[in-house]
């Protein structure tokens, strides 16, 4: 996959719009689920996403397969996702989070379990967002998409010690607030 | 083991970063200690709430949307790179930049040479600028400074 990956970059650097397009494809869920986690709205999180995918081919032709890419990938997001959280979007941010939730909702079996899910989904979403920005990110990172602290430390371009005391204090804000103390 | 440092290694046990000899000072720390336990289980519950997120997301296809906002913003970018039907004028481009520059430089250093012509009567500038604004109905510029110099020799003379 990496190499595929690092192939299609090159191709890309080289002008060919189908290698692009297929990067974009491969890599579209990955970017945007990540993007509409940490700012819990969709306008925003498809900007993100095609941001990340404008300023990767953008680099395209200077991008050196040295590491991985998918690595490289997450750089981008994350830095965008920063960038817009430190940007307008912040402001409407909670305020759409609601309509994430409906869609989620409406694949629940009955109405009662729809609202559940509902209320509890806002509520755990309202948590993280209350979280500061790394510790979001971090939580997201670990919790959604698996990673190890060496690749959260990559992707946030900080220590191992830094990506644990980031957890530390976002799981004590998580346990905190989710427990009412 | 104090509880802050016991409160870290159940954060990284959460994420099964906790080696065997750490793992089993926590639970020796955690027998004796209840605010160490309900934090324990406080923790996992809310790890395990974010479950409530992890819905299937898919993003919507807006690769037409990119495209449109990389054509926009051409510009910005190397044109060559992404083969853009302008990439051929760049020569052109290139030729006529060179053109104006070249055309700037020798009309600003003919212009150059011709002010100073004056300051040097006598000089070949100062006759070609004598003709070009000699027919003026003031007289020439040159003439006059011409005259100026030649004063100030005689003068010199004199004494």
């Amino acid at each position: 996959m990496r190499e595929l990956d690092a192939e299609l970059m090159a191709r890309a650097g080289e002008g060919e719009r189908a290698a692009w397009k297929t990067l974009y494809v491969r890599h579209r869920d990955r970017v945007f689920r990540t993007a509409l986690r940490f700012l819990a709205e969709e306008p925003a999180a498809r900007d993100v996403t095609q941001e990340v995918f404008l300023s990767l081919f953008a680099h395209a032709k200077s991008y050196r397969p040295t590491g991985n890419f998918l690595s490289y990938l997450r750089r981008v997001t994350v830095n965008r996702c920063m960038n817009v959280r430190a940007s307008a979007h912040e402001t409407h941010r909670v305020q759409s989070a609601d309509a994430v939730l409906r869609d989620v909702a409406d694949q629940a079996p009955d109405p009662e379990a729809r609202l559940e899910r509902d209320q509890t989904a806002a509520a755990v979403r309202a948590v993280i967002a209350a979280l500061p920005a790394r510790q979001r990110m971090a939580v997201i990172l670990s919790r959604f998409e698996g990673l190890s602290y060496e690749e959260i430390a990559a992707a946030l371009e900080c220590s191992i010690s830094s990506v644990e005391s980031l957890l530390f204090r976002a799981r004590q804000g998580l346990a905190r607030a989710l427990s009412g103390a | 083991m104090r509880c802050r440092g016991a409160q870290k290694l159940l954060s990284r046990r959460v994420d099964g970063a906790v080696s065997s000899v750490d793992a089993a000072a926590l639970d020796s720390h955690l027998v004796g200690c209840a605010a160490c336990r309900l934090a324990a289980v406080r923790l996992e519950q809310a790890w395990h709430a974010l479950g409530a997120l992890e819905e299937g997301i898919s993003a919507p296809d807006d690769w037409a949307r990119i495209e449109a906002a990389a054509e926009a913003r051409r510009w910005r970018w190397t044109p060559s790179w992404l083969g853009w039907p302008l990439a051929p004028l760049r020569p052109a481009a290139a030729g006529v930049l060179a053109a104006m520059v070249a055309l700037g430089t020798t009309g600003g250093v003919l212009l150059s040479r011709a002010a100073l012509a004056p300051q040097r009567a006598g000089s070949i500038e100062s006759s070609l600028f004598a003709e070009t604004l000699g027919e003026l109905p003031w007289g020439s510029p040159a003439a006059g400074l011409a005259g100026v110099f030649d004063n100030s020799t005689a003068r010199e003379e004199d004494r």
